[in-house]
């Protein structure tokens, strides 16, 4: 006898936004997922570092790529370092200013947060790690159920922990992640937020929860222009601050 | 500026000033660094006085003021080779030839003609406040090491303070750098321990210190009370560099 399994499915939908006055191409919020091994992961490139953005899509892309389970602080450490000797060699040859070599000897950092699902039965568990203040948020039946590793508004902006390139500091990085996991139930939904929108979803969420229907709506719907104008429009009536915003929601099917 | 500061006996005031006015422009350009790219985020006058008073800065630069940091950053008058430690990435350190920039060379003279160079200050913020209406006013680090030779200052000082940019005023931070190594004293929040009628002058120009740089003189390890004003007085080589670094980073941009 044979037991039917039917593990939900999963729906993703993305955003990525600049800070107001910047381009796209100077946004160094970056995201990537593998809908097949249930990878999810947003990062955060910090704007003091060198090619910040650089190293932020590195981190996600290879995240979602990896293979192994990512448990111990030794697979984790040869991972980031592994990146990091990669973030080095894209500039070692190169000729640079006298201001960008200086820059490039601190390297980049980068807040990350990333999610992934495991099979428990016919249901998914979802677990999750973090370093600096991108967040995930777990919203069930329209209000948080969690949010990790920040969940106060007020918490943002007091020079996060982040991970650097340069492999020689990343260890006390590494050996201060974040974990959490949790059951992931049909419907739920799962955000990866990086600071500026996390720290306004938290506040949404108390004052104004009919906010974050609509942006969810518009999600889900997926039309640039009506995000880029609520995106906007928040930031006008300064309920977000001027950041580049990156989303990724990852919904369990109902 | 000719005199020996500080304790090394080789170190003369003008050669630890150019040094620290060439650091604190190189750190301001690394903070507008991004990867390859500097963003304009700071324009530079240097104006220097002694022999003769006028725009400090040397090489492509001569004569220029309101310069913005990308075209400071491209034209050093020269790049010198020195050495600095930096991590080996495994753990320890190395020495590392670096080339670091120079825009100015040490300058002494006898000569004080503060309210000459308070004037072209004042005409130089009266030009830029003129065309960057809604701008961040201007914070001008005025750096002394004697009584003024060509009158009073306190007229045309209060000229300065009395500039304002977007109906902030502009940021005004006196420092008098002394070899005797007499009592020095740093951002007084009054001018009952101030010896003499010199000093009040100075401490009198002087804004209160905004909230955010009070913040960094406290990352420094200075205590500031209510009402500390942007002077100090006697300041010895560390108080001079920490002047710089109290005036420049908190308008870090991020």
């Amino acid at each position: 006898m044979t037991e039917s399994r039917v593990i939900p499915d999963l729906s993703v939908s993305c955003y990525l936004a600049p800070k107001q006055g910047s381009e796209a191409r100077e946004c160094e919020d970056s995201y990537s997922f593998n809908k097949t091994r249930r990878r999810f992961c947003i990062a955060d490139g910090a704007t003091e570092g060198f090619a910040s953005r650089y190293w932020a899509r590195l981190l996600v892309k290879h995240w979602t790529q990896y293979k192994k389970p990512f448990e111990t602080l030794e697979e984790r450490a040869a991972w980031a370092k592994s990146l990091g000797d990669r973030f080095d060699e894209r500039w070692r040859d190169r000729q640079l200013s006298w201001f960008a070599e200086e820059k490039a000897r601190s390297g980049a950092y980068a807040a990350f947060v990333a999610l992934w699902f495991v099979e428990q039965g016919s249901h998914l568990r979802w677990r999750a790690i973090a370093i600096g203040d991108a967040c995930l948020v777990v919203w069930r039946q329209k209000a948080i159920l969690t949010s990790f590793p920040l969940d106060d508004p007020q918490n943002f902006g007091f020079r996060p922990i982040l991970l650097p390139s340069k492999s020689s500091v990343q260890n006390t990085t590494l050996e201060g992640i974040e974990e959490r996991t949790g059951e992931a139930l049909p419907g739920d939904v799962l955000f990866l937020l990086t600071d500026a929108i996390a720290a306004w979803f938290l506040r949404a969420a108390k004052h104004a929860p009919e906010q974050i229907l609509e942006f969810e709506e518009m999600l889900n719907r997926g039309i640039r222009n009506d995000l880029d104008e609520f995106i906007e429009r928040a930031r006008s009536n300064g309920s977000l601050r001027n950041d580049d915003v990156g989303v990724l929601r990852t919904q369990v099917a109902p | 500026m000719s005199d020996v500061f500080g304790t090394e006996n080789s170190l003369r005031k003008a050669d630890f000033v150019a040094d620290v006015v060439n650091r604190t422009i190189h750190d301001l350009v690394i903070r507008c660094t991004r990867t390859e790219e500097i963003r304009d985020y700071y324009y530079l006058s240097v104006i220097g006085y002694g022999g003769t008073v006028g725009p400090a800065f040397g090489g492509s630069l001569v004569g220029r003021t309101a310069i913005p940091i990308s075209e400071v950053a491209g034209m050093p008058a020269r790049l010198e080779d020195r050495t600095k430690k930096v991590s080996d990435n495994a753990g320890g350190v190395v020495d590392t030839k670096i080339r670091f920039p120079i825009w100015m060379d040490p300058v002494s003279n006898g000569a004080t003609p503060m309210c000459q160079a308070f004037g072209i200050v004042r005409d130089l913020l009266d030009q830029w406040v003129l065309e960057h209406k809604n701008g961040f006013p201007p914070t001008i680090l005025h750096l002394t090491d004697g009584e003024s030779t060509d009158g009073d200052p306190s007229q045309v000082g209060q000229e300065i303070l009395s500039r304002s940019a977007n109906d902030d005023a502009v940021v005004f931070f006196n420092c008098h750098a002394s070899s005797r190594h007499s009592l020095k004293i740093e951002y007084p929040s009054n001018d009952s321990q101030l010896p003499d009628e010199f000093s009040k002058t100075l401490f009198n120009l002087s804004s209160p210190l905004p909230e955010a740089f009070q913040r960094v003189a406290g990352e420094l390890g200075i205590k500031t009370e209510v009402g500390a004003r942007g002077f100090v007085f006697n300041g010895d080589p560390v108080s001079v560099a920490q002047f710089f670094e109290i005036g420049t980073r908190p308008a870090n941009l991020r």
